[in-house]
């Protein structure tokens, strides 16, 4: 079965095409929306999504989040006694999610559709396939996140429309998508985004500007900083989700046995995040300008993605484009039920036949080359584009080279994605190179042919006409083939772990929520809770399924009540 | 492919309509698989656009007959200036040459002001100690649209952008560049104008920031000092090295390294600052103890990366440099530009790797994203009010002289602190204009400067304050300051300008008693109701003249018809014609009812 999966910075969510309508699948705690966190307790058990969130900022710990910026780097986590890579992390929180699709319908995912922001880059579309891979799963495609959110859209009423605009500012990453949809077919015109810019910048905006009058002593600073910065992260989340409904909120946290707080008001947190309000701007006039397309065409402004919540942002884009936004899609679900519908589409599923999806390559992709320039001299490492972004994929170009020196022996293409001027400023995504017949310099031309499928992916070919060294392809992807072998060992290793199991995770996450109390809590109040974790830990012991689901119950009763009455 | 190739590929006969077009485009799209087929893909797509294409163009001379005896008989119709020929040196040493597209012209629809401008002399770059003067070719880039018909017509709001254009692009005396005074109000501008784009739309700010770039660039040297920070609020250097760099911000990238590059080699700490103070030092010859290596790299690298830098050194030095560093080539020619064309081979092999490593490193690498905004650390705003934790380092002398201007423009019990609680904004500025001027080494002992600061701070803030009121307080505005311009004057056309565009006078220029009994009175009021706050920008953009006021202009200015309009529209035109439009402008829409009056008023 093949199921659609947003792969979120923040939150990850699963839904498959099922009795002719796309279906979000909840969790085991019942909620549609899985943090994308991974946490790693003393004990080497693995914890998936709430109950991983809730255990961020304990001491002693070690929870990961916003993982997905780290998408095809090598930047590896340190949890518990093992580094990670984002392709770990993401593949342990997808098959925490093919286990909730598992528990629901019964049947096991093979095959997937995963969203990535449009403004991902081939590295990070690989790492994103990997990830899939590595939860044992046959990536079928990889869909653009506003491009998912536009099909979700589109198909609500299945109506005829002008143009829109689709904003989609997530956790980590901020896409802008121009889309068009007539006659059943969904045709992306243009996209651009911001690969580091989304609601977590808006936190850290918040922290850093709450933090010296929070904590004029330093107090913060004799923690780790990974630890200070999680607390900050939290108090800057909630209070940025108080502030999204009222005009002040609590920035509050509990360092040791102190607790510290301030509070915030609007205009402060506007004042804060200003800075982050201008970089919204360059990728919608990119979109805007390479899709010819002028403000007044565009019909809808959809929003998408939890940040678009803030009413900052809001009024931001109001300004931005004259008019309001459209809200009539849920901002958090909007891509995974896009995701389930073009999984319904590549599953031929009769009710979406008419359905025809056409997408854009969102960079600009080329070769290295040599040119002469206006003093006569030879220039290196620059960029010659031969697929240009917002091409409508998939396509395929060619552009022809010469040699530049007498009896060159050897044609070498550095394969490159970006928009700089010089290859330095792009993303290498490999080499290619062939041997030619030595000739005086420029009788040999070589045919360089550019590929771009719908999911994203690249095929280079470059044929010699002179010698009929003809077909000599390439894939790239292919790349990483020597890394296959080490993939079935990554996936076994990741097998390996010890997760807690989904029939736990409700226990889990309630106990993580009562251990985050008890950090946030002093004294009296502290005492009480530990008391209550020590009746629900024993009950746990008992196994008993009947003892453990009452002490569960009364365990949530109390941290309501703590949550409605302390003096947070 | 060609069009009927297109037409038939759709399945469709020409005179069809787009929803058509997109019709088969669909019908065949489902029949196929694009990933299967790319070749056909890429084809039906090539065949719709050209099919979308070809419908647009039929519609868009179906309907452009009538356009066109439309725009022939429309009196109005907006005059296309010659587009002057680019002097060949425009840029001399080869700098990048400045390639702007064509101006659109439309902006002035929404942004107000701008006029042709004569060509300029300049008497050299904002630092450059040598006297090669250096032509900018006149500015075309922004001719006013007009989009008023038949018995009225159509103006602008100048406002701030106006002013700004007009400081860098036309202010007296345009030999030099920006003096301290001008260089502290372009930078007050360029920030409020920054904060304004802030609050548009995403077209409008995107026109806003190009024209402002534009006119930097134009106006380059004189706009120097303004680069680093336009460039870090808009963000311009996130758009270097890019393919899709703009021409005027690749113009203005360039020119703000080279400015960086001046900034280090003129530390004494910098490897080549010898080299540096020994070409650009005045006097001929050359000094025995600086190493030739070092002016070898400089001057290589001077005119690889940074050619206008060029401006900066001292010819004949350079010549005589040159003569002990190449001494197998021919004599130097005099002039650059003629050694270049000279040598040009030959320079390309010298530059070698060295040079190309020492200068090709970006001198100081911008933070992606900036999360502070520079031009609020250049000038503390206007509007935020005074902190106690922070006093204004005002010294004794300039407290007393303060308070004596403050007694002066808001009558005889007003002190610095009362201007202060009343209207922050102008105390602000006028601080901020003595600290400028203190800083500048302009000690006021008279007390004279502090008075003018404080007058076209009252001038400036009556005139923001005017626009955004009531009927009454606007008529009051502007029947003083229609006082004011009668008081200066049409045998004084500069400083006539200078008040309408800026709210500056002249420091030579003095009121008469009676106007600045009125100014204190109308300051008094305004600030005692609170009223009197920062300019802000007009609330209209445009207003309709009516022909008859027309008509009493030209009796009053006994001026031709197109040269009214060309001042009204913001064309070319002498001060003193200008000057004596305004006026009538001004006294004409006074006396007419506030329903028709009002708008003028309120953008003059």
């Amino acid at each position: 079965m093949i199921v659609g999966i947003d792969l979120g910075t923040t939150n990850s969510a699963v839904g498959v095409w099922r009795e002719g309508e796309a279906q979000l699948i909840p969790n085991a705690l019942g909620d549609i929306l899985t943090p994308s966190a991974v946490h790693v307790g003393t004990d080497g058990t693995v914890s998936v999504g709430k109950a991983a969130l809730e255990r961020m900022a304990l001491p002693g710990t070690a929870t990961a989040t916003s993982f997905k910026r780290y998408m095809g780097t090598d930047r590896r986590i340190r949890l518990g006694k093992r580094d990670y890579d984002a392709e770990d992390l993401s593949a342990l929180v997808l098959r925490a999610l093919c286990d909730d699709v598992r528990a629901a319908t019964g049947e096991t995912p093979t095959e997937a559709v995963i969203t990535v922001p449009a403004y991902f880059n081939d590295r990070q579309r690989r790492a994103t396939r990997h990830a899939g891979e590595l939860a044992g799963l046959t990536v079928r495609r990889l869909v653009n996140e506003p491009t998912a959110a536009a099909i979700a859209f589109g198909l609500m009423d299945r109506q005829e429309r002008e143009p829109f605009l689709v904003f989609d500012l997530g956790g980590g990453t901020f896409d802008v998508s121009i889309v068009e949809m007539f006659s059943g077919i969904i045709e992306v015109r243009a996209t651009a985004g911001d690969n580091r810019l989304g609601g977590d910048d808006f936190n850290h905006a918040l922290a850093a500007a709450i933090r010296p009058r929070l904590d004029p002593e330093g107090k913060l600073e004799r923690l780790t900083p990974d630890r200070a910065e999680a607390l900050l992260f939290q108090a800057a989340e909630r209070a940025r989700r108080t502030l999204s409904e009222s005009g002040t909120a609590d920035f509050a946290l509990t360092v040791g046995d102190e607790r510290l707080s301030a509070s915030v008001s609007t205009e402060e947190f506007e004042e804060a995040v200003a800075p982050l309000l201008r970089p919204l701007r360059d990728p919608l006039a990119r979109a805007l300008r390479d899709s010819a397309m002028p403000v007044q065409e565009l019909s809808d402004i959809v929003l998408v993605g939890g940040a678009t919540r803030m009413p900052v942002v809001r009024k931001a884009i109001t300004r931005l484009f004259g008019r309001f936004p459209n809200s009539s899609i849920n901002p958090d679900q909007a891509v995974a039920l896009g995701a389930a519908m073009q999984a319904g589409l590549i599953a031929r599923s009769g009710e979406l036949e008419e359905i025809r999806i056409t997408d854009v390559c969102p960079y600009t992709l080329g070769v290295d080359h040599i040119a002469r320039d206006s003093n006569g001299g030879m220039q290196a490492g620059l960029f010659s584009p031969i697929i240009e972004r917002n091409t409508p994929v998939p396509v395929s170009r060619v552009h022809t080279y010469q040699t530049v020196a007498d009896n060159q022996r050897k044609l070498s293409f550095g394969i490159y994605q970006g928009e700089a001027r010089e290859v330095s400023g792009n993303v290498r995504l490999g080499e290619l190179s062939v041997d030619i017949p030595a000739r005086p310099a420029g009788e040999v031309t070589c045919d360089v042919r550019f590929s771009y499928d719908s999911s994203g992916l690249l095929e280079v070919d470059v044929s010699v006409p002179i010698s009929g060294t003809k077909a000599n392809l390439v894939i790239i992807d292919e790349e990483d083939r020597p890394a296959a072998g080490d993939l079935a060992a990554r996936r076994a290793a990741l097998a390996a772990l010890k997760v807690h199991p989904r029939e736990d995770a409700a226990n889990q996450a309630l106990l993580a929520r009562a251990e985050r109390a008890y950090e946030d809590h002093l004294g009296a109040w502290r005492d009480m809770v530990g008391k209550w974790i020590l009746g629900f830990t024993g009950a746990l012991d008992s196994q008993d399924p009947r003892s453990i689901a009452d002490a569960a119950l009364l365990l949530a009763a109390n941290l309501d009540r703590l949550d409605n009455e302390a003096p947070l | 492919m060609i069009v009927s190739a297109a037409w038939s590929l759709l399945g469709l006969a020409p005179p069809s309509d787009s929803a058509a077009v997109r019709k088969a485009y669909a019908d065949r799209l489902r029949a196929m698989d694009p990933d299967s087929d790319p070749e056909g893909f890429a084809r039906l797509r090539a065949a719709r656009d050209m099919a979308l294409a070809d419908v647009r163009r039929q519609a868009s001379k179906a309907s452009a007959e009538p356009d066109a005896s439309d725009a022939a008989d429309d009196p109005f119709a907006a005059v296309d200036l010659p587009e002057p020929e680019l002097p060949a040196k425009a840029w001399p040493h080869a700098a990048p040459h400045l390639d702007l597209p064509h101006p659109s012209g439309t902006i002035s629809t929404r942004l107000g002001p701008v006029k042709a401008m004569e060509p300029h002399v300049f008497g050299g770059p904002a630092q450059a100690p040598c006297q090669r003067s250096l032509t900018v070719p006149p500015e075309t880039f922004l001719t006013p649209v007009v989009t008023g018909k038949g018995d009225g017509d159509v103006i602008a709001d100048r406002g701030r952008w106006g002013a700004f254009h007009h400081l860098l692009a036309q202010a007296a005396p345009e030999s030099e560049p920006l003096n301290p005074l001008q260089e502290r109000r372009a930078l007050d501008h360029l920030r409020v104008l920054h904060r304004q784009t802030g609050e548009m739309t995403i077209e409008q700010s995107g026109e806003a920031e190009s024209w402002i770039a534009e006119l930097l660039a134009r106006t380059w040297p004189r706009s120097a000092p303004l680069l680093e920070p336009a460039a870090a609020a808009f963000g311009w250097e996130e758009e270097r090295g890019q393919l899709s760099e703009r021409p005027a911000i690749a113009f203005l990238n360039a020119r703000l390294r080279g400015l960086r590059f001046v900034e280090k080699v003129e530390r004494p700490d910098h490897p080549l600052h010898k080299a540096w103070a020994e070409l650009s030092q005045p006097g001929t010859g050359r000094s025995w103890w600086v190493k030739r290596g070092d002016v070898k790299s400089l001057l290589e690298g001077v005119r690889k990366n940074f050619p206008e830098l060029e401006q900066h050194l001292n010819p004949e030095r350079v010549g005589a440099w040159e003569r002990k560093l190449y001494p197998e080539a021919r004599p130097a020619m005099s002039g650059f530009a003629g050694f270049l064309s000279e040598r040009r081979l030959w320079w390309i092999c010298i530059i070698g790797a060295l040079q190309a490593l020492r200068f090709a490193f970006s001198p100081t690498e911008p933070s992606p994203r900036p999360h502070l905004d520079p031009l609020q650390t250049i000038a503390p705003s206007p509007l935020s009010p005074p902190s106690p934790a922070s006093p204004p380092s005002t010294d004794p002398a300039s407290l007393s002289a303060l308070n004596h201007a403050a007694a002066h423009w808001f009558g005889n019990n007003a002190t610095l602190d009362w201007v202060h609680s009343k209207a922050p904004s102008v105390a602000d500025e006028v601080e901020q204009i003595v600290r400028n001027q203190a800083a500048d080494g302009l000690a006021d002992t008279t007390g004279h400067n502090t008075d003018l600061a404080m007058r076209d701070a009252l001038f400036s803030a009556l005139h923001g304050t005017g626009r955004n009121s009531d009927s009454r307080t606007l008529h009051d505005v502007q029947t003083l300051r229609l006082r004011a311009l009668r008081a200066i004057g049409k045998d004084d056309p500069q400083a006539c300008i200078s008040f309408i565009t800026a709210d500056h006078l002249a420091g030579k220029v003095a009121l008469p008693a009676s106007v600045e009994q009125g100014a204190r009175k109308l300051g008094h009021r305004l600030a005692e109701e609170g009223q009197l706050g920062p300019q802000q920008p007009s609330p209209r953009h445009q207003a309709m003249i009516p022909g008859p006021v027309i008509d009493r202009i030209l009796d009053k200015t006994g001026l031709s018809l197109p040269i009214v309009q060309k001042v009204l529209r913001h064309g070319a035109a002498t001060g003193a014609q200008e000057c004596s439009v305004k006026l009538a402008l001004l006294s004409e829409s006074l006396r007419l009812p506030p329903a028709e009056g009002d708008p003028i008023l309120r953008i003059e």
